[in-house]
């Protein structure tokens, strides 16, 4: 048992922790001075120092700090205050239905169309223009790209609350909520009480490495920063990246020192919200068990708020996608006017040339890792199925979780520079490589729970039948897990389409992907050229999901259990 | 001899539909103090329902008609909270961030912290748990969990006890001693009971209610 756990840990260590831990050294040796490639043979601390006194180092931590704490915490609160107040009323089904549809769509898509939305120029100043504002022409407002990163805050609150309510109803499956709540209502608690005494304790560590993973993401996102994030001063992720990819070669040092602060400021924030949690965990010991408040009617408001809320959330959501496909399609669009007075689809068309090798690249980058990943997880699932290898301990998680939770900017100058020294750098298979170490997690993660769940007994009996391992594997197990199967290729697919740092750094310019391509767009070139890419970033994914769903419907119609 | 009027639970032509269509037909029985009534009846024939319908825990999709009235008042429409009806489920449901004084704690009013700590003590003492206030849920055995479980349910004084086939987790020689220990503090509660079950040997005495035929039925031939 021992030897097999031990097994684990290392085949777990060598896929998810190696090529973090790797690039990780690989940032830390330029970060203090070592090298060799560019004339760095000496340890020196220079560069860090220069971090710090680089001009805008300061301004940019602290929108950094800023920005990610107040979206996180926000998308939390308003994540669980949901799901407390919409619990099993009208709007729990709505909830519960829209939240998948809301996560398909990429950070990055869903950024640039929310860019669209909220402009001084963008649909919600056209309709309200002229007769709610006054304006006939845009006003000379800095909304998107504003110097307090409350644009960024916002989306990333809007993309992050559905995140949130879906670890929550996934952690909801882990025990009996209705069944606790009835107990607690028996005992005189209002539904509010018997949540946050009951419920939230029980749900709270299931969400807890959801949480860092936000959180890590709010503070070192660059692709959404550069889009919806203030410029000058841009959040420190967005810095540490100009000056990775800055003319002056000798700011790869600076690049690679503010990479290894950024993960020291992950790390000090996680472990100051780690601290924030035992601190409340001990001090509400004993409010917990106070006993229940003398019974009042729960309040009508909190629930009326909270659809008001989940509508707002979901409206946003629906409008950034819809602003993209509105601009796609415009060919006149004058100022206060709600639509464009004239429409076609040239803008299509015309893309479709610039479009066609990012489209190619993105498709078969996301195809291959996304197949890779599926074939490791299904053997390492299986094998721990065989064996009976407990999964949910939490230093396995936390092993799967690490690619996830160190920021991607941390390490990535290193995995590049590694490349580099092998001339692997620039190639496709490279790229791929990359991003499966991200979608690997993503992959295990949605599969586990299901795949672990299959009775063991079909596959023994199926083995006793035909006579072969092998055989009962492919045309009964496979089979029968087909709908998880596709469903986790879809995610995985998704996550790699939505790469963007993995790609810029390690395809060395010659790899063009359309998450690429859409960034650049963003921060300069036609709005409706700009929507076209985006809304590319999230048909590929969207349609690679539809087949997910359809292909088991068509290749098991007759069979209701599949 | 049943004591009179007010801690007697009544029940009058109660009965569960589904769309129009009846689960049992309607039943109207009524329990004094400290007596337990068994409901036994086949599977599926709506025993939890009769049970959700009482504690006001029915599904929606459900309809009620009949009363059911405690301590001379009547619950029907009123929120769980409000009625004073304790629930033992098959499963124990201890809280498992809670340790076992604070899942008895859980169930006690607001109150002097000493006296609170003191009626867990004794209620642990009378199960046989004497010292078990700092133990971890996790720890404990099924029949301790299942005893914890019932001192909460008791602890919180409902004026009626509803017991959905609490046994059937138990093994066999579990049961025979969680069964005593449930009887008992019945009578020693005075509280009045009302447990469905599918196992013959969950009755005390001779008579059940049979919910299919609605009526009182006695296990002798």
């Amino acid at each position: 048992m021992l030897y097999r756990k031990l097994l684990l840990i290392f085949v777990g260590g060598l896929l998810f922790a190696l090529p973090v831990l790797l690039g990780l050294l690989a940032t830390w040796l330029p970060a203090i001075g070592y090298l060799p490639g560019l004339k760095g043979s000496e340890f020196s601390i220079t560069a860090l120092q220069a971090v710090f006194a680089h001009p805008s180092t300061y301004s940019s931590l602290s929108l950094s700090v800023s920005s990610a704490l107040i979206a996180t915490s926000a998308a939390f609160v308003l994540s669980q205050w949901l799901c407390m107040s919409l619990y099993k009323s009208a709007l729990w089904s709505l909830l519960k239905h829209s939240i998948a549809p809301l996560l398909a769509v990429p950070h990055l898509a869903f950024a640039i169309g929310f860019a669209f939305l909220i402009a001084p120029s963008g649909w919600l100043m056209r309709w309200l223009s002229p007769a709610l504002t006054g304006f006939d022409i845009p006003p000379d407002w800095l909304i998107v790209n504003d110097s307090y990163a409350i644009s960024l805050s916002v989306g990333l609150i809007l993309k992050e609350t559905p995140f949130f309510i879906l670890m929550t109803l996934s952690a909801l499956s882990h025990f009996d909520h209705r069944k606790t709540l009835q107990v607690a209502a028996s005992l005189r608690y209002s539904h509010t009480q018997a949540w946050l005494k009951l419920i939230f304790p029980q749900l709270y560590p299931h969400l807890r490495l959801p949480l860092f993973a936000v959180l890590s993401y709010s503070l070192s996102v660059v692709d959404v920063a550069i889009v919806l994030g203030p410029n000058a001063p841009a959040t420190f992720a967005v810095l540490i990246n100009q000056w990775f990819n800055h003319s002056d070669i000798n700011y790869r040092f600076l690049g690679a020192a503010g990479a290894s602060v950024m993960l020291l400021l992950v790390i000090a924030l996680i472990a100051f919200i780690y601290a924030a949690e035992k601190l409340i965990k001990a001090q509400s010991q004993s409010w917990l068990v106070v006993g229940p408040k003398v019974f009042h009617k729960e309040a009508i408001m909190g629930m009326l708020l909270a659809k008001a809320w989940l509508c707002l959330v979901l409206l946003m959501s629906f409008l950034s996608v819809l602003a993209l496909l509105v601009w796609s399609f415009s060919r006149q669009w004058r100022f206060p006017d709600a639509l464009p007075s004239r429409w076609s689809v040239k803008y299509w068309e015309k893309s479709w040339q610039q479009l066609l090798e990012p489209l190619q690249n993105t498709a078969s980058i996301g195809f291959v890792s996304a197949a890779l990943a599926l074939l490791i997880c299904i053997a390492i699932l299986q094998w721990q199925a065989v064996y009976k290898i407990p999964v949910q301990r939490s230093w396995w998680l936390g092993l799967l979780y690490l690619p996830i939770l160190v920021p991607q900017i941390s390490f990535l100058f290193g995995i590049q520079m590694l490349l580099v020294r092998f001339h692997l750098e620039g190639s496709l298979a490279s790229v791929i490589w990359v991003h499966l170490i991200f979608v690997l997690p993503y992959a295990y993660l949605t599969l586990s729970q299901v795949y672990l769940q299959f009775d063991e007994r079909y596959l023994q009996q199926a083995t006793i039948l035909c006579q072969s391992k092998w055989r009962a594997f492919f045309y009964v197990k496979l089979p029968m897990l087909f709908k998880p199967l596709a469903f986790s290729f879809a995610v995985a697919f998704a996550v790699s389409v939505a790469q963007y740092l993995p790609s810029l750094y390690v395809g060395a310019g010659r790899i063009n992907t359309v998450t690429l391509e859409s960034v650049a767009l963003a921060s300069g070139a036609d709005a409706r050229v700009s929507a076209v890419f985006a809304l590319w970033q999230f048909i590929l994914p969207l349609l690679v999901y539809i087949a997910a769903i359809i292909i088991p419907q068509i290749c098991f119609k007759n069979r209701r259990e599949l | 001899m049943p004591e009179a009027s007010n801690k007697v639970f009544s029940v009058d032509k109660l009965q569960v539909s589904f769309e129009q269509h009846a689960l049992f037909p309607p039943v109207s029985f009524s329990i004094a103090s400290g007596e337990l009534l068994v409901v036994m009846g086949p599977s599926g024939c709506g025993k939890s329902s009769l049970l959700a319908a009482i504690a006001g825990t029915l599904a929606p999709q459900l309809s009620l008609a009949g009363s059911v009235r405690l301590d001379g008042q009547s619950v029907n429409g009123m929120p769980i909270e409000q009625r004073g009806i304790g629930l033992q489920y098959q499963q124990d449901l201890l809280f498992p961030h809670l340790n076992v004084a604070g899942n008895l704690l859980f169930a006690l009013s607001r109150a002097d912290k000493k006296l609170r700590l003191q009626q867990v003590k004794d209620a642990l003492v009378s199960a046989d748990l004497e010292g078990f206030e700092n133990r971890d849920v996790a720890t404990l055995s099924g029949g301790q969990r299942a005893r914890v479980s019932l001192l909460r349910t008791l602890l919180a004084k409902p004026k009626l006890l509803l017991l959905d086939e609490p046994f059937s987790r138990l093994d066999e020689e579990l049961r025979v001693d969680f069964r005593r220990f449930v009887f008992s503090s019945i009578k020693q509660m005075g509280v009045p009971a009302l447990l469905v079950t599918h196992d013959r040997q969950d009755c005390p005495n001779d008579v059940y209610f049979d919910l299919a035929q609605a009526k009182k039925t006695s296990l002798k031939p």
